[in-house]
């Protein structure tokens, strides 16, 4: 095969062209050939741009649920942690809504968390580097390095959109399941003194002017983090 | 992910199950993640495009084939959506531009939709061979311009 061919056979499975049985052969390949497994890179690399800036679409509790029931069974040993937190999360709503089961802020943050843990799984080793912060909460219109230590967290504002009319940005430190508020985020720079653990999940919601009315998010959850180690 | 998924999909249910084996897929691979060789968020997206492109070919799936049941102006919107995203001083956009609009839509078309060479021939009512060769053309361009 030519190097067009293979630059074409590349190109037409990254766009989705290649047929079943053409996807199948080229999946093979790429474990085989480097060299078009770089091609195939180049390509994915270059399209993804087209992925972004997606306004962030909530998938129904039931998504989480199939996933998790396929990961962890029904009483897999995750079940106790994060994903205990969030079932109950999600019972104490329906207790105090008069609802058994809704979703709500409660499925966004559990899901954002499943997706950090996700994303420390898949780097493997510890987030945190000398000199890079110590996590990131990224959203469209939100950016916030986080930096500090055990005892402290300074969340610095990256980008310079203002809060939207009329909200608030808040922050949540998420352990064991439980979720406890770190205040509200300031425009440029805000330090709390927290005790911090590597495991724990920082969050940042959409809050009505001045924070949630509840003792968690009442609005949807736009980022969170896992912070690997400290 | 489910915004992606939805775009090719078509159908909210069948999005929501792509993102559902995206998530066991991202799991289960972790460890298969080579950081040296690209970002996470492209690695997840391609495991879900993987996913709706399976989806899409399979034989089983239920495919709208009359023509009045293809949105083209939905699927039109689409793609010029994702594509005016694209940062002015992105690479591709500008690379995009440079093609002319038949073929940089149907480049779009598979990418942001997942449609095949049969389905964009289809749409543009135009002989398969002919957009087989305009897209071949198309992403030698492109990937000149793109290096």
């Amino acid at each position: 095969m030519t190097e067009d061919e293979t630059s074409d056979l590349a190109a037409d499975y990254v766009l989705g062209l290649a047929s079943a049985e053409e996807r199948a052969r080229a999946e093979d390949r790429i474990t085989r050939d480097p060299a078009f497994a770089r091609e195939v890179e180049m390509w994915q690399a270059r399209f993804s741009e087209l992925n972004v800036e997606f306004a962030a679409v909530v998938p129904p509790s039931a998504v989480l649920d199939r996933a998790e029931h396929r990961l962890f069974g029904a009483s897999g040993p995750l079940r106790g942690g994060v994903l205990g937190w969030l079932r109950r999360a999600m019972q104490s709503r329906g207790a105090t809504g008069g609802t058994v089961r809704r979703p709500g802020p409660a499925i966004l943050l559990g899901l954002a968390v499943v997706t950090a843990m996700a994303l420390v799984a898949i780097w493997g080793t510890p987030l945190y580097r000398p000199g890079a912060p110590l996590a990131e909460l990224s959203a469209p219109d939100l950016q916030i390095a986080v930096r500090g230590d055990s005892q402290r967290l300074v969340f610095r504002r990256l980008s310079d959109a203002p809060d939207p009319e009329g909200r608030s940005y808040q922050l949540w430190l998420i352990r064991d399941g439980q979720v406890a508020s770190l205040g509200l985020l300031a425009p440029r720079t805000t330090e709390v003194s927290a005790e911090v653990r590597a495991g724990d999940v920082l969050a940042v919601s959409l809050e009505p002017a001045g924070g949630s009315p509840g003792a968690g998010p009442s609005g949807p959850v736009l980022a969170t983090a896992q912070i690997p180690s400290l | 992910m489910l915004g992606v998924a939805r775009r090719m999909l078509g159908r909210v249910d069948l999005a929501e199950d792509a993102v559902q084996e995206a998530l066991v897929l991202v799991w289960r691979r972790a460890h298969q993640f080579d950081e040296s060789r690209g970002s996470a968020k492209g690695w997840l997206y391609t495991i879900l495009r993987n996913r709706c492109l399976t989806m899409l070919r399979s034989e089983d799936r239920e495919v709208p084939t009359e023509p009045q049941a293809i949105d083209r102006a939905s699927e039109g919107a689409l793609v010029d959506a994702a594509f005016d995203r694209l940062p002015s001083s992105a690479d591709l956009r500008g690379c995009l531009e440079g093609l002319d609009e038949a073929t940089r839509r149907a480049i779009l078309s598979s990418y942001v939709l997942g449609h095949s060479h049969g389905e964009i021939a289809g749409r543009l009512a135009t002989p398969l061979g002919t957009v087989k060769a305009r897209i071949r053309r198309g992403l030698l361009k492109l990937r000149e311009c793109l290096s």
